[in-house]
């Protein structure tokens, strides 16, 4: 793929999360693929469980959106950076909704392999995230390590 | 973009990749612009202006003794460059044992029509700093 083929992949990709189409949104993935949420360093492998998170964070966020403020891509890869905005509305990781919101910086990076993504990795700042949305760091941090552990015993 | 620009922003880089090797916060700041910001995201705000930014850049040398990095991969735009990256530092305990740190980040460049850099983010990624027993640097 050319980068302009794989920006535009990519976007119908983003228009599927857009949409709040999980599955959809998973379908981009190849079918080990993997989504990794560095700033809780859990690894989503597989289409399911990709399509888990992405079903996830849209019951946490159900206003979540992406504004997109730069990007780049190679002829293997895409990255697009911006700001993260939603409301805590639903439950995050165990944690009850608070009702509040962030606005922050993120990074996301996806790795294609054959047309399709293989792996996406997104950074945002797990501090800042956790002090706008009335959450304890630590504690979110805690639950973390223990979805890792538990999803690194489960298989793809 | 064009060829010219390509070449243009990846000089521009490899200056700037040769003064982060060389762990000089002079040395980087001649590469910045007046109103430049640097924003490391792990739970502070940005540094604003140049003195600032060349204080975090100076902090920085000072918290990861031996600093060096190791390049993944590097993304050019027209008037920017996204660094994948790994930080190694040798920190030393009270107990005068050194422990080789590592972890991975991603840095978003922005420079201006001088070339001289307007942004830096840096993202950590901050459970494998955690893991790597580097994370308390960030919390000082």
């Amino acid at each position: 793929m050319t980068p302009q083929e794989i920006k535009d992949f990519v976007q119908r990709h983003l228009d599927a999360e857009a949409e709040f189409d999980a599955p959809k949104a998973a379908d981009f993935y190849t079918p080990d693929g993997e989504y990794f949420l560095a700033s809780l360093g859990l690894h989503f492998k597989g289409r399911d469980a990709v399509a888990t998170q992405y079903a996830s964070s849209y019951v946490s966020f159900p206003d979540l959106e992406t504004t997109i403020e730069g990007e780049e891509s190679s002829a293997s890869s895409y990255m697009h950076w911006g700001k993260l905005r939603g409301t805590l509305s639903g439950n995050f990781a165990g944690f009850p909704p608070t009702g509040k919101k962030m606005d922050l910086s993120y990074i996301a990076i996806y790795d294609i392999v054959d047309g399709k993504i293989a792996r996406e990795t997104v950074h945002f700042d797990l501090e800042t995230f956790c002090a706008q949305l009335g959450l304890d760091a630590e504690a979110v941090r805690g639950v973390a390590r223990s979805m890792s552990a538990a999803m690194a015993g489960a298989p793809a | 973009m064009t060829l010219a620009q390509k070449t243009q922003i990846e000089a521009i880089a490899e200056r700037y990749f040769k003064a982060w090797e060389a762990c000089d916060p002079d040395a980087i700041l001649q590469l910045h612009a007046e109103d430049t910001q640097f924003w490391l995201h792990v739970g502070g705000g940005p540094a604003i202006g140049r003195e600032d930014v060349r204080k975090a850049f100076a902090d920085i040398f000072s918290q990861w003794p031996e600093f060096g990095f190791e390049t993944y991969r590097v993304l050019y735009g027209e008037d920017h460059w996204v660094l994948d990256w790994a930080l190694t530092s040798v920190v030393t305990d009270e107990n005068g044992t050194r422990t080789p740190v590592r972890f991975d980040l991603l840095d978003v460049v922005t420079v201006n029509a001088d070339g001289l850099v307007t942004r830096k983010d840096t993202f950590v990624d901050f459970p494998q700093a955690m893991a790597s027993g580097a994370a308390k640097a960030f919390m000082r």
